[in-house]
């Protein structure tokens, strides 16, 4: 096990980890930015190091700066969290020629992810199901047309180099293609300088069914079932749940171990999330994989028991994933997670701003994961989100009654948040009923995407 | 010798002259891969054909500064492309960053005037700091300087006029470029109203040339530039290409030219680039390459507007204008840039007396905030009182779809002296996926919508055109050039020899 790990992120997945490692006995390094001194969860760490000026360019995705505290604190491990430089290889090998470990999956493995169309191919090769895509696109129009008439309409354009939703633009006929195709390029070179895009068969109304894996340094992997986050908005998830509802479990359960068995295959070593789109014909379709812990990572843990984040570090740590999880993993009850966010209820625009009042809900079985405490600025400098609240009921229903009385009881004062529009899904018949996909909230929040 | 020593003085001053800002400058253009400015005339004109004209100027605002601004940084003069008189002006960089001063306002006012009134076309190759500092400052620096020749930036379309831009071209070499007829842009040229200094200095923001006016956003944003090259002598090839197909003034009809061997030759293939599927696409320029005469087509603003197509190009040896949707771009719908794009050519056409082809294929205006944002309503107008207010022949062709107020636009009815359809044509108010819902009330994926569709595909054929006679004609694909030659002999205009009314003369160079 390491003696003392640096947790290169902030805010919410600082405090998580931190937690994880009070418990586990590990020597624990912070570092904060101007924005985040005085931050509630630093007093947890052991040590504490200021990384630089608010913007995360300066400070959170600064990698000399990082990895001079790294050697200055003499960590043997960095968890980088989520976010940040969590998919960043290039730092993953830089933690590594330190000598220090990158608590994560290899190098190799955030590289091949990294890239939208090169993991597909990966995946593919190993027999991930699959919908049609086509290649990074020739910048030949007939070439273009050619691959999309081989895909069949809708489709839709998507940066290989992107993520986020960045450039993702749908093409409902051929006359709407090469626009699309231009148009995406050029967000794609403005948004990651990489002008290469790809298509894929845009499914209707598809669910966002994801795998969480864990693998091992001994060339074991195993699964922990799926979780469900269709209920999302431009592309960025609002509320999560473990299991999906409504998906036969013996469907669920046969990828589930189709995805563990890739895993196992290609050498996984670490934790990792496969998103996979579920169409209306109940057939899921490879998206794409995050080489990282996830932000909704807790629904899982409510569901099966397991301590993600302390599994990632031991399994960094050279455990053996045997030792690691429990001998047979199952799911009990139903977990659901709710982001909540400084924004605009209405139109979702940002809402920055202090915390006058942050008071989260304090009824037992409601989990909060925050970075934040009453008197807090949340800044523009970051991610708006500032607090997860994660319930688990027996059934869907109950977990869902829960989740409102928590929201309501959560008392946020001096900024805008999202709890209202948040209840409000929560409360509609189409979520109510389980029939969730992508396009959910614009429809019962009556917005356009 | 009683005039030896004239003699000699001429020669020095001549020597200097052509010597332009001095050896030191030309050896730094050359490391950096540009050709200087007598290089640029010697690529344009035909060989030994240029003469110039005042080559002995020099500032008329400080004498004092003879020495350091021979020729007044613009070269002019007259030589011949091809045969035929044109008039040059080129800018010299290398004396005072070719900006604009008295006497090389001089030069060029004279040039386009002698061009003008004796019906040569006039080339200006450009690249310029913009208005020379200080002449043009104060209120006599203003009132000497600028606009004492109200001709100066007087549009009237009497002779085709060309301009080239290269490396920073602020100022005059911008104004010209938008004021021509065809405007050609080197990679690497910048085209602004001012230099992204002054800009970071006016405004505090700090601007990429690129950014500010560089070949992409001309190419495809404003639509100011008609054709982007890669290499310096591409600029001259392009101008000359464009000159080819133009009368040297506007009261002749264009120049003939021999019929390339292999003209026509694809035309028994030209159905076959349609595809099977009415949504589905396809190139039209595969369509245009095909009818007109081999190797002859030279597109115009190729990155802007895409969803239309607009080119110069020789049917049987006479110039035409082809004006085309295109729907591999957006269906083939007409969007504002694209209207603007044709409205240009239709103006440039009537103005040179060029014969207009339309080859239609169009599900029509695209429609939606975006559209209405550009101010689609106003383009279209535009483009609907160009298409009445054309005087040359003008035929159209309809391959496809012809819906709306576009099918009005794109030359149906009246608006074009002839015109024939393809059996594929079909012909409506609106696409039949919506009129089905507006008619019987069902949508795609509805009972009953296959049925309806069926009927009112039915009605949108072309034989109902044809049998109102709103078609004269309907065409196998494969005769569609020899239609199209004949047709225009048919409608050429016999009593003016070949010269249209000009009636868009006057029509704004960009809005």
């Amino acid at each position: 096990m390491f003696s003392k790990v640096l947790v290169a992120n902030r805010g919410a997945v600082a405090a998580r980890v931190l937690r994880a490692l009070g418990t586990m006995g590990v020597h624990s390094v912070a570092v904060y930015s101007e924005a985040d001194a005085g931050a509630p969860y630093l007093s947890a760490a052991s040590e504490t190091y200021a990384i630089g000026p608010a913007p995360a360019r300066e400070s959170y995705l600064n990698q000399d700066v990082i990895l001079s505290v790294l050697r200055q604190s003499k960590a043997d491990g960095v968890h980088p969290g989520y976010g940040f430089l969590s998919e960043n290889a290039d730092f993953a090998r830089k933690v590594t020629s330190v000598g220090a470990c990158f608590i994560g999956p290899s190098a190799k493995w955030i590289d091949a992810m990294g890239h939208k169309t090169r993991a597909r191919e990966i995946a593919a090769q190993y027999g991930m199901p699959m919908s049609r895509g086509s290649d990074v696109l020739p910048d030949d129009n007939d070439a273009i047309i050619a691959a999309a008439r081989a895909i069949g309409f809708p489709v839709l354009v998507k940066p290989a180099a992107g993520g986020g939703g960045i450039g993702m633009l749908p093409a409902k006929d051929e006359a709407e293609l090469l626009a699309a195709v231009e148009r995406s390029r050029s967000m794609a070179t403005r948004g990651f300088g990489n002008a290469e895009v790809y298509l894929e068969r845009l499914l209707e109304r598809p669910r966002h069914v994801e795998f969480q894996v864990l693998g091992d340094a001994h060339g074991a992997a195993a699964h922990l079932f799926e979780r469900d986050c269709s209920t999302q908005r431009r592309n960025q998830k609002v509320i999560e749940e473990a299991p999906g509802p409504g998906i036969a479990r013996d469907a669920v359960g046969e990828v589930a171990d189709k995805i563990a068995g890739i895993m196992q295959k290609m050498g996984y070593d670490n934790i990792g999330t496969v998103e996979m789109l579920m169409g209306a014909d109940g057939a899921f379709n490879f998206l794409e994989m995050n080489t990282r812990l996830q932000v909704e990572h807790g629904v899982t843990e409510e569901v099966t028991g397991v301590d993600l984040v302390q599994a990632q570090i031991r399994s960094a740590a050279g455990d053996r994933l045997a030792d690691i999880l429990p001998a047979k993993i199952e799911v009990k009850g139903h977990a659901i997670q709710a982001r909540v966010y400084a924004e605009d209820p209405k139109n979702f625009f940002p809402s920055p701003g202090k915390l006058t009042v942050f008071r989260p809900p304090r009824e037992a079985g409601v989990r909060v994961d925050t970075g934040f405490a009453e008197g807090r600025d949340v800044t523009p400098h970051y991610d708006p989100m500032i607090a997860k609240v994660i319930v688990r009921g027996e059934t869907r229903d109950q977990a869902i009654e829960k989740l409102i009385a928590a929201l309501e009881a959560f008392e946020i004062q001096g900024l805008k948040n999202n709890i209202p529009a948040v209840l409000a899904i929560l409360r509609s018949e189409p979520f109510r009923s389980g029939a969730v996909h992508t396009g959910l909230i614009p429809e019962v929040l009556g917005k356009k995407k | 010798m009683a005039f030896e020593a004239l003699m000699k003085e001429y020669e020095a001053r001549l020597a200097k002259a052509l010597a332009g800002g001095g050896e030191e400058k030309y050896a730094k253009r050359k490391a950096a891969g540009a050709w200087t400015a007598r290089e640029r005339i010697a690529a344009l004109v035909d060989e030994g054909t240029f003469l110039e004209s005042g080559l002995f100027g020099s500032s008329g605002v400080y004498p004092e500064q003879a020495d350091e601004t021979q020729t007044d940084g613009k070269l002019a003069g007259y030589g011949k492309i091809r045969g035929r008189d044109v008039c040059v002006v080129v800018n010299d960089f290398t004396v005072k960053g070719a900006s604009t001063s008295a006497t090389n306002s001089k030069k060029i006012g004279h040039m386009k005037r002698t061009a003008t009134e004796k019906g040569m076309p006039l080339v200006l190759i450009g690249e310029s700091t913009g208005a020379r500092l200080p002449d043009a400052m104060g209120s006599r620096g203003m009132g000497l300087l600028l606009g004492n020749d109200n001709t100066q930036f007087r549009r009237m379309r009497e002779i085709p006029m060309c301009a080239a831009a290269f490396g920073p071209s602020f100022g005059s070499s911008t104004w010209l470029m938008c004021q021509s007829d065809f405007a050609v842009m080197h990679k690497g040229a910048v085209v602004a109203v001012s230099s992204p200094r002054l800009v970071s200095m006016a405004l505090g923001e700090k601007v990429d040339a690129k950014d500010l006016g560089g070949w992409r956003l001309h190419a495809e944003i404003t639509g100011l530039v008609d054709q982007v090259v890669d290499k310096e002598e591409e600029v001259f090839e392009a101008i000359k290409g464009f000159l080819s197909y133009m009368p040297s003034h506007h009261r002749e009809a264009p120049p003939d030219a021999p019929v390339p061997a292999g003209s026509g030759a694809d035309m028994d293939k030209v159905l076959g680039y349609l595809p099977e599927s009415r949504t589905q696409v396809y190139d039209m320029k595969r369509v245009i390459r095909a009818v007109v005469d081999k190797d002859t087509l030279f597109e115009l603003k190729p990155r802007f507007g895409k969803s239309a197509v607009t080119a110069l190009a020789r049917l049987g040896g006479k110039t035409v204008g082809m004006v085309a949707n295109n729907p591999l771009h957006r269906g083939g719908a007409l969007d504002a840039d694209a209207c603007r794009k044709i409205v240009d050519f239709l103006v440039l056409c009537d103005s040179f007396n060029v014969p207009i082809v339309v080859l239609v294929d169009t599900p029509g205006f695209q429609i939606g905030t975006e559209a209405e944002k550009a101010g689609a309503p106003g383009k279209i107008m535009n483009f609907m009182n160009a298409m009445t207010l054309v005087t040359v022949p003008r035929i159209s062709v309809i391959i496809r779809k012809s819906y709306g107020r576009a099918y009005v636009c794109m030359g149906g009815g009246r608006h074009s002296d002839d015109v024939a359809a393809w059996p594929t044509a079909e012909v409506s108010f609106m696409s039949p996926e919506f009129a089905t819902k507006i008619v019987h009330g069902v949508g795609p994926g509805e009972p009953g919508f296959e049925d309806a569709f069926a009927d009112i595909r039915k009605g949108s054929d072309v034989w109902g055109l044809a049998a109102v006679y709103a078609a004269q004609a309907v065409i196998r694909p494969e005769h569609t050039r020899d239609y199209l030659i004949r047709m225009l002999e048919i409608h050429q205009l016999r009593m003016s020899n070949g010269v249209g009314q000009h009636l868009m003369r006057t029509w704004p160079t960009s809005y």
